[in-house]
């Protein structure tokens, strides 16, 4: 027996995330009473994510596609895309969390030493070519963010948040064991190509793929561990709760980039190792994108609470990624990418929208709260605005181009119903999305209540607060450079603008030029699952 | 020659460049004045358009190609011809006399103002000369997002209904539009190897019948509720009730031809087959349109409701002369689209104006201005009479020709649309006389002020326009004909040759006819 041979090389990104995860937590431990170094932190984490960026790129484009673990992981230039878009929503969460995570705890280290590890995981999802390999990578991001959704420890609904969401995800986790096991009972191996490989000899010998009971047993469990990561009606009961309980950097993050995780191996899994049973998923895919859709924006019609609405509106936006999936073709598997890449900027930028609420002392952001946004501060309405007309899917803003293309690739292999489906979901969607808009321009500011809710003496957050609003009542009434104005000043969120800057600089530049990307996007896919 | 320049797209993205520049403005007049200087130089950029243009050619001109998304085969291509010059320049014409009557009225959040204008004025301009599908569907939908805002922060008191109700009923009229389009792209792509959405590359490929009528279909609901025709329409009256002056002006007098314009470029020539086969239906709905929309402007109290629901008739005459499938016919609503929008934004504007003054759009409060604002109702007068299709005014010649060739597809269409015009010469006269008429005997209106400069100088181009295209046709319907003449040969070809046997030994050519006009008028 000899030794493989270990090659660290492929994995360059995820050594440098995973580094850079561990130093973060060292080194919080090292300075913990010094607050000026504290703010150091997030800018190491941002750092890592762009020499992981960098280094994912470089590999990308290496010729021969270097694998490692006896072609368990590979760096090529789909797994290039997938971290990309990881790491874009990574960014993004590191510039929400930077203004937002200390109000609520002092732990700053292991926040970021969690995220980093878990878009460490997620990374890996697009480069695994064997199911052990998806297995730990899910693993290895549903753990750290089963702690990041309960970080915020004196909010109970932050726990119940986590637990829910750790429960459910073992369960799913389960599931897709099982669904692994089966699979590997009907073809003897894991590795991807290779269940390929025997599906397609077998099917050519005996017309059907394998042993079709154990197999399609197998499809169907993979398929319900994964519709839990993304968020698949009928396994998303848990992304309200999940959703609206963690902290809304976490939120913002993980609904970006878990999906795009999850989506990579799911694609490359159906794509590359069951072509031979296609005619069967395609069906039940096509079914669950329908059904998410639907569900999704019925339900996010209903909310009040601006999280949860954006928690359903993600359940919806699995499901028209999911569409891309339905006829299993690399043209579907690009669509799917773009459709994360714009993802990542228009629903991060809506969070952060949201956490730029919060902060301003409005709690649990409800919907009427956005009342006469545009009168009180018309850039961050016009922001809201540019991601909520995104979302929606209006020309000539990002998220038309991404519902577009899913469309597009469906329509090309004959699915006609599910892309009227998809259309017709677009305006249902339309309402929600278009009500924001309402409240932030066609309402008048509501003064706000005077505080009937004291601010509970343990909560950090309430007291941070209670301080902003009488800072900013204090800055309305005196002019600026008083002392009440500038330490209103001095917490000025500059991460979080910049976040939102750039998510609305990303939301409108791809809809104006969606060629640019989406054309690296097709070839990088191309090359590696073919035509 | 200027040719080299690519004038169309310095003409449509002008306003976007503008807005940029107001973005960085501070105060009221410098604001407006940037504004106005914006829109009045994309119109004068705009008329080379009509100088330079090719006489006698048919097809398209100042023609523009770049790769957009290669890998879909969506491409920016924008070109004008006889058919979408004349709306092209509408746009480029009305926008700076909508932003000049808002100089004084608008003043919440002015800057928002102009720039959703301007963006607007660009969407617009995109529809009219975007011969790739998709890039036609960016700037459809793109219009939808200035025109809400608009309606819904500047509106009247239940502008934020009136906002939702003109976004909803558009878009989702246009989501069956974007499956059309998508699955026309894929068609050429089964056909030819290559996903194209090209206008004229999707004329060479043959679609199957059965396909045609689905698609027929999807495009001609986004373009029905846009017209909108009978009974898509609802969204309408509420829109231009609730919409401020300048914006109920874009709305009737652009935005609507955005659907007629939709049917002449796309449904007929991509869709043969179905048009040919539906023409009863939509002459149909068009003539409920022109009889409902003339019957129920009659009962109306408020001048803008009436206005509003003429615009209904007035569309339905549109859509009648573009289902006659007959030259004169399709020429005369092309032209009739110019002559809509002229007249009814005119009308707005008048409407504007008293309700600046009085805050009142109620006809009962009102009667015997003549006395007292005598300029007003002569231009008043003018613009009614155009509407309702005096001879000698624009709206008689695209009337008339529109009956012409109504009549010579089917009699019956034409006798009952003939009923909308008398409806529509009651109405407008009867508001008129409600108005204008009469003993000047409510307190609350001795007060008044005759129009000032400003204001004559908004209502002077139009009321020019109204006498050059009533006297002088041919200056826009020789541009019109030669494009109308080969939309229909290729009509014709592919679809069945039913409606059309006896129709051509009838067909009088457009020109010739508008000569026969002139010298009716000059008599």
């Amino acid at each position: 027996m000899t030794l493989p041979t270990l090659n660290l090389l492929p994995i360059l990104p995820q050594v440098i995330l995973v580094v850079a995860g561990l130093s973060v937590l060292l080194l919080d431990a090292a300075i913990s009473h010094s607050s000026t170094s504290k703010r150091l932190l997030p800018w190491i984490a941002l750092v890592a994510l762009v020499g992981a960026g960098v280094a994912a790129v470089w590999l990308g484009m290496q010729p021969g596609e270097p694998m490692a673990f006896q072609e368990m992981v590979v760096a090529d230039g789909y797994a290039m895309v997938f971290s990309i878009v990881v790491l874009i929503a990574a960014v993004l969460g590191v510039l929400l969390a930077r203004d937002t995570v200390p109000q609520i705890s002092d732990q700053l280290g292991s926040y970021y030493a969690l995220l980093l590890l878990a878009v460490a995981g997620m990374t890996i999802m697009g480069g695994a070519l064997d199911l052990i390999v998806v297995f730990l990578a899910l693993e290895i991001f549903s753990l750290a963010l089963y702690i990041l959704v309960g970080f915020n420890r004196a909010e109970p609904r932050s726990a119940e948040a986590s637990l829910k969401y750790f429960l459910l995800g073992a369960f799913a986790s389960g599931f897709f064991l099982y669904g692994v096991a089966l699979v590997y009972g009907s073809t003897a191996t894991t590795k991807l190509a290779a269940i390929g490989q025997t599906l397609a000899g077998q099917a050519s010998a005996t017309g059907i793929g394998g042993d079709p009971l154990v197999l399609y047993a197998g499809i169907a469990l993979l398929i319900i561990g994964f519709g839990f990561k993304i968020a698949i009606v009928p396994f998303h009961m848990w992304t309200p709760d999940a959703y609206q309980g963690a902290p809304t950097a976490v939120t913002g993050f993980m609904s970006a980039a878990t999906k795009a995780a999850a989506f990579a191996a799911l694609v490359r899994l159906f794509v590359a190792a069951f072509p031979a049973s296609q005619d069967v998923w395609s069906w039940a895919l096509a079914i669950l994108a329908a059904l998410t859709m639907t569900l999704g924006n019925l339900a996010a019609l209903r909310q009040q609470s601006l999280k949860r609405m954006l928690a359903y509106s993600s359940i919806a936006h699995a499901g028209y990624a999911l569409v891309g999936l339905v006829p299993g073709t690399s043209e579907g598997a690009s669509a799917i990418l773009f459709y994360l890449f714009v993802y990542a900027f228009m629903n991060l930028g809506a969070f952060a929208v949201v956490l730029m609420l919060e902060r301003l002392g409005e709690d649990d952001v409800l919907q009427g709260e956005f009342a006469g946004l545009a009168q009180r501060q018309p850039a961050l309405a016009a922001t809201m605005g540019v991601f909520m007309f995104s979302l929606a899917g209006v020309p000539p803003l990002a998220g038309f181009f991404a519902k577009f293309f899913v469309f597009s690739a469906a329509m090309a292999d004959g699915w006609v119903w599910l892309v009227v489906i998809g259309v017709v979901n677009s305006v249902i969607s339309a309402f929600y999305y278009l009500y924001i808009t309402v409240q932030m321009y066609f309402r008048e500011p509501v003064e706000p209540e005077p505080m009937h809710r004291l601010p509970e003496p343990s909560s950090r957050r309430a007291r941070a607060r209670a301080h902003a609003t009488a800072a900013g009542a204090a800055g309305s009434n005196g002019p600026a450079g008083t002392p009440a104005g500038a330490a209103a000043l001095a917490s000025s969120p500059v991460a979080l603008y910049v976040g939102i800057a750039l998510a609305a600089l990303g939301t409108i530049l791809i809809g104006i030029w969606p060629a640019l990307w989406a054309d690296w996007i097709a070839q990088a896919v191309q090359r590696v699952l073919g035509s | 020659m200027l040719l080299s320049l690519p004038l169309l797209s310095i003409i449509i993205f002008l306003p976007v460049a503008g807005s940029l520049v107001l973005l960085l403005l501070r105060g009221q007049r410098a604001l407006k004045s940037v504004a106005l200087v914006v829109s009045l130089l994309t119109f004068l950029v705009s008329l080379p358009l009509f100088f330079l243009w090719q006489a006698g050619e048919s097809g398209f001109q100042f023609e523009e190609v770049w790769p957009w998304v290669p890998q879909l085969g969506i491409s920016y291509h924008v070109a004008v011809d006889g058919i979408s010059l004349p709306l092209f320049l509408l746009t480029t014409f009305l926008m700076p006399l909508t932003l000049l009557f808002s100089w004084d009225t608008v003043k919440l959040q002015l800057k928002t103002y102009l720039i959703l204008m301007l963006l607007l004025e660009t969407a617009m301009l995109g529809v009219f000369a975007a011969l790739d599908l998709v890039l036609f569907f960016v700037f459809f939908e793109a219009s939808l997002i200035p025109m809400y805002f608009l309606i819904g922060r500047w509106g009247g008191p239940r502008r934020v209904y009136a906002a939702l109700k003109f976004f909803l009923y558009t878009a989702t009229g246009s989501a069956f539009l974007l499956a059309a389009i998508i699955a026309l792209g894929v068609l050429h792509r089964a056909e030819t190897g290559v996903l194209s959405f090209d206008l004229l590359d999707l004329y060479a490929i043959g679609l199957p019948a059965n396909v045609q009528v689905w698609l027929f279909f999807a495009f001609a609901i986004a373009f029905a509720v846009k017209v909108p025709i009978f009974p898509f329409h609802t969204w309408l009256p509420d829109a231009h009730v609730e919409a401020p002056t300048g914006g109920s002006v874009i709305l009737a007098g652009i935005l609507l031809k955005m659907g007629t314009y939709g049917y002449v470029r796309f449904s007929l020539p991509l869709f043969p087959d179905p048009t040919v086969r539906f023409v009863p239906l939509f002459a149909v709905l068009a003539i409920i349109g022109i009889l409902y929309g003339g019957l129920v402007a009659l009962a109306q109290k408020d001048v803008k409701r009436l206005v509003a629901y003429s615009s209904v008739a007035h569309l339905g005459f549109v859509v009648l002369g573009i289902f006659s499938l007959q030259p004169q016919g399709v020429s005369g609503s092309v032209l009739q689209m110019l002559n809509h929008g002229l007249s009814t934004g005119g009308l707005f504007l008048l409407v504007g104006f008293l309700y600046e003054r009085r805050h009142t759009r109620m006809l009962d409060d009102f009667g015997g201005l003549w006395k007292i604002m005598p300029i007003y109702a002569a231009i008043f007068l003018i613009t009614a009479l155009s509407s309702a299709g005096l001879p000698g005014l624009n709206g008689f010649v695209g009337e008339f020709t529109i009956l012409t060739g109504t009549m010579v597809a089917n009699v019956t269409y034409a006798v009952l649309g003939t009923l909308g015009i008398i409806i529509a010469a009651w109405y407008l006269l009867w508001a008129f006389r409600k108005v204008f008429q009469g003993p000047l005997n409510n307190p609350a209106n001795t007060g008044l002020k005759d129009l000032n400069l400003r204001e004559v100088v908004i209502m002077a181009p139009l009321v020019l326009m109204f006498f050059v295209i009533g006297l002088f046709p041919n200056l826009f319907l020789d541009k019109i004909n030669p494009s109308v003449e080969a939309l229909l040969t290729r009509v014709n070809q592919q679809g069945q040759v039913q409606a059309m046997s006896e129709a051509e030994h009838a067909a009088v050519d457009g020109a010739v006819l508008a000569d026969d006009l002139v010298s009716l008028v000059a008599r």
